[in-house]
């Protein structure tokens, strides 16, 4: 039994190891104006600075990605929850037995890969309507289509942790019309919900290459890869600030759900 | 609604059925904006990219055909191989941790820490883990210079980022998180009464993983091989940013039809590419989800 | 005659909870003993040693004369039906039935008419071909029990295996396992919290707290005759009448309620509990000489019997057990109560 302990350990450490070195050396590379040549275990702690964030952030080029893949995050959130929200709760409310036709509807995007997608894009609105994707706005639709299914689980298991019902029954008695209830009623109960779908589709979209790099948009990503080779350190000190802000963002829905003895995955496991 | 309802109820019989196909339908209308949305941005390019690729014929194999022979047909083994190669190390390793969390889960803290971050990791991919492991492995990364003071040349021993071997190890790192919040549950589902009455029945270490653990965590397991396969199958900006575009898997090479890289008369080539992407995905998926099913079905 | 079972002075200790205490009992073929308790009591600890699951720190476990103290439990030769069914989820109800045949190497035809004749003796009879959660919890239980059955133990072991189940399926199948029990004849040790079980099928109820035995007897002596006051107020309902000893013996009640009398409480001055069953408390009229004042405050029917809820003065509340077609008074009404206070239990 021992034995299967100290191996568990092992297995865990290397791992931890190996999940954790990668982004050590992304951050020693970004953040430490030490030549690999230069560097050993005297030359190790010296010279660390911020500096290429900085430097990075700077840039006219890269503000501008930033700022529109930030307005594609809170577009794309947006446009989920308008999209997912009022479907979702009509299928709870009056119509369950739809719910198993769009839980399969929230997985089609899985079946087909962003490559695959952005192919289908540019040849079906290239030819009907060119406007549509010369825009970068274009991109929020497909933003949120890649989203659906980690946002669809969420705000479906947000309203089956809650008697929707229930509570809307009690709110049209009471003489709510149907806007109100869902705004005064509905919403509020299902906040962890709406939350962890807004986070998952900012995740989604200020990680999203694939598409944005096949349309030609310049998002954030599209810039960061872009850049590898003239401002090597910043895009590396940006790559890993784009990292930390995702993590914490997958935490904070974590931690949010769990409080709420929510089921929420964030992997759709 | 309601008033369908007392309508119905005060009206001839026969007045019944057609009152209750228009409630179906009624029924079904506010859903319509969703599934429109869904149909024109998701279903709209997938219906074109068969449309084309199934489309006209020139030269002389069709599209889709012509798209799994010659070079492309060592495109897609060179994919299928590395997302099989990723999808079984995947799998082994990503059990492997889950049982060395569930083994030492008297501690609250392992386990939230790594399924916290196998949940981050897991999403992770695209640029910044590239750079990650180009920080890390690639010519001038940190760990290349920690293994060669120990002895170990990876340059020497051919050892590159942007080769399979090196995409292998980029791409576990997702693949193994995956993996292990799908085994998590399924681990966790092994109800230790169910050792107890096996070993009760007579049965004794080796008889209780064969016909009872074993038997219960293949579809799981099963089911992580599809995921993780269809997932590094379809992984195109890792792959992208690692080999600065000019890597032989399928999802790269679509690229290059899509910037106009093409010979003249062979576009379509470049659906077909993604058609097959799409049947492979379909065909991985649908095993997933059955499998999942399955499994889901035991662990109430 | 020898034992079937036997524990012998068996402890066990879970760090610095005692959960079995010089723990001693023995289990005869054929017999069916409850062990009855609250939770932590040391019950199922009992059984889990006798399974093999838990290790006792010292004492044996004998079995038809042989010591399996340290043998594993995949040896033992023992059924057990788990509280929360525990039947194999891949697999369909014969399946699970004959699995510890299959690891016994029974051959295949040995196997079906095996299963088949467990599957009949639990009455599942054309179920054979279905899975677990296409079964309820009385069906799933059933599964239980024959599979435990099938490989012909020696001794039986039930962890509670009623106490997941609806209050109709538990009364069913309590009496379909008393009866496959009859049947087979095999010594059985079953676990409970619940003493209604525990008095309606066993042979034998072993009363346990806090890790030792209160008592080991017939449902009825434990029941008429229980041996301390724990084992008084856990085994049916108890009224409690505190008091001070008087000069003569007999018990002035609290509050100034009255005496009780009929019996010598010994020493004067003495503080001490009576417990008597609603059952040995009788209403009559309150103008009876030698009975308590008391106040009708509740009258609840219960069907065949009917508790009549009194409250002496100062306060105490006492049941009685009528036969419901014997109640005459009503709420508020003043009576008077005579207690039967020779079958009562003196605690302190």
């Amino acid at each position: 039994m021992k034995q299967r302990n100290i191996l568990a350990k092992c297995v865990l450490i290397v791992i931890g190891l190996f999940y954790v070195l990668p982004m050590l050396s992304m951050a020693r590379f970004a953040f430490q104006r030490v030549p690999m040549a230069l560097l050993g275990w005297d030359t190790l702690f010296k010279r660390w600075t911020i500096q290429p964030l900085f430097t990075m952030m700077s840039d006219p080029i890269f503000r501008q990605s930033a700022f529109l893949s930030l307005r594609l995050a809170f577009l794309s959130a947006l446009v989920t929850l308008l999209v997912l929200v009022p479907t979702v709760v009509y299928v709870h409310v009056s119509m369950m037995r739809a719910r198993p036709v769009v839980e399969i509807i929230s997985v089609l995007p899985f079946v087909v890969p962003a490559i695959a997608l952005v192919v289908g894009i540019a040849g079906a609105f290239r030819d009907l309507a060119p406007w549509f994707i010369r825009s970068d706005y274009s991109l929020v639709p497909f933003y949120v289509i890649i989203a659906l299914p980690f946002t669809f689980r969420s705000i479906d298991n947000g309203l089956a942790s809650i008697d929707v019902k229930t509570l809307v029954d009690a709110s049209r008695s009471l003489g709510a019309s149907w806007t109100r209830t869902l705004w005064s009623v509905i919403v509020p109960n299902i906040r962890v919900a709406v939350a962890s779908a807004s986070f998952l589709t900012m995740t989604v979209v200020l990680g999203e290459f694939t598409i944005a790099s096949l349309l030609l948009k310049e998002t954030l990503p599209l810039i960061l890869s872009q850049s590898q080779g003239r401002e090597p350190q910043g895009s590396f000190a940006v790559g890993l600030v784009l990292l930390v802000i995702t993590a914490s963002l997958l935490g904070l829905i974590n931690r949010f759900s769990r409080r709420r003895n929510m089921a929420q995955s964030v992997t759709l496991l | 609604m309601s008033i369908t309802n007392t309508q119905s109820s005060r009206g001839p019989s026969l007045r019944r059925a057609p009152r209750l196909f228009t409630h179906s339908i009624r029924g079904w209308l506010p859903i319509a904006p969703f599934i429109g949305f869904v149909a024109v941005f998701l279903l709209m390019p997938a219906v074109v990219v068969f449309q084309r690729a199934l489309g006209r014929v020139d030269g002389p194999k069709a599209p889709m055909v012509e798209a799994i022979t010659g070079q492309y047909r060592k495109s897609f083994i060179f994919s299928m191989q590395l997302s099989a190669i990723t999808a079984i190390l995947g799998v082994i390793i990503g059990t492997m941790v889950a049982g060395s969390i569930v083994r030492l889960g008297h501690r609250r803290g392992i386990r939230n820490a790594f399924t916290g971050y196998s949940a981050v990791a897991a999403n992770l991919g695209g640029i910044p883990l590239a750079f990650a492991f180009l920080a890390a492995l690639g010519m001038q990364g940190l760990i290349t210079k920690l293994l060669k003071t120990t002895g170990v040349d990876l340059i020497g021993m051919g050892f590159k980022v942007s080769d399979f071997w090196g995409i292998v190890v980029v791409y576990l790192y997702f693949q193994i998180p995956l993996m292990t919040l799908i085994m998590l549950p399924a681990l966790d589902g092994l109800k230790p009464t169910w050792r107890e009455a096996a070993a009760n029945l007579g049965a004794g270490d080796r008889q209780y993983w064969r016909f009872v653990a074993l038997p219960l965590l293949l579809p799981s397991l099963i089911a992580g091989f599809l995921l993780l396969f269809a997932n590094a199958f379809s992984a195109y900006a890792t792959a992208y940013a690692l080999s600065s575009g000019s890597s032989k898997l399928v999802p790269v090479q679509i690229r290059f039809f899509l910037q106009g890289n093409t010979i003249t008369g062979k576009e379509n080539l470049g659906y077909a590419l993604a058609a097959w992407m799409i049947i492979i995905m379909t065909v991985s998926m649908t095993g997933f989800i059955m499998l999942r099913r399955r499994a889901e079905r035991w662990r109430r | 005659m020898s034992s079937e079972l036997s524990f012998s002075g068996v402890r066990k200790t879970f760090g610095e909870v005692v959960a079995l205490d010089t723990f001693s009992l023995e289990i005869q073929h054929g017999e069916l003993v409850t062990l009855l308790g609250p939770s932590g009591c040391g019950k199922t600890t009992a059984l889990r040693v006798a399974a093999g699951f838990e290790q006792a720190d010292s004492g044996t476990v004998t079995l038809k004369g042989v010591d399996i103290t340290a043998m594993p439990p995949n040896k033992r030769n023992m059924g057990m039906v788990f509280q929360n069914y525990s039947l194999f989820p891949h697999l369909s109800v014969s399946e699970n039935i004959g699995f510890g045949l299959k690891i016994r190497k029974r051959s295949a035809e040995d196997r079906k008419s095996m299963v088949n004749d467990a599957i009949a003796r639990v009455r599942l009879a054309g179920l054979a071909d279905r899975f677990p959660h296409q079964l309820s919890g009385g069906q799933q239980q059933r599964v239980a029990l024959a599979r435990a059955l099938a490989i012909t133990p020696q001794v039986l072991l039930l962890d509670e295996p009623l106490s997941a189940l609806d209050a109709k399926v538990r009364g069913e199948l309590r009496d379909e396992v008393r009866r496959v029990q009859k049947e087979t004849g095999v010594a059985t040790l079953f676990v409970t919290h619940d003493q209604d079980e525990a008095l309606a099928i066993s042979d034998t109820i072993c009363v346990m707290r806090d890790g030792a035995i209160q008592q080991v007897g017939a449902p009825r002596d434990v029941y008429l005759s229980p041996a301390t006051p724990f084992v008084a107020r856990f085994v049916g309902a108890m009224n409690e009448f505190a008091g001070v000893v008087a000069a003569d013996g007999s018990l002035a009640l609290d509050n100034a309620a009255g005496s009780l009398t009929g019996r010598n409480f010994g020493a004067s001055g003495t503080k001490l509990t009576l417990l008597v069953r609603p059952d040995d408390v009788v209403v009559c009229a309150a103008s009876e000489p030698g009975s308590l004042r008391a106040t009708v405050n509740t009258v609840l029917f219960g069907g065949s019997t009917t508790v009549v809820r009194v409250t002496l003065p100062g306060g105490l509340m006492v049941g009685a057990l009528v036969m419901s077609r014997d109640v005459t008074v009503r709420v508020d009404d003043v009576v008077g109560l005579r207690i039967d206070t020779s079958r009562g239990v003196v605690a302190e």
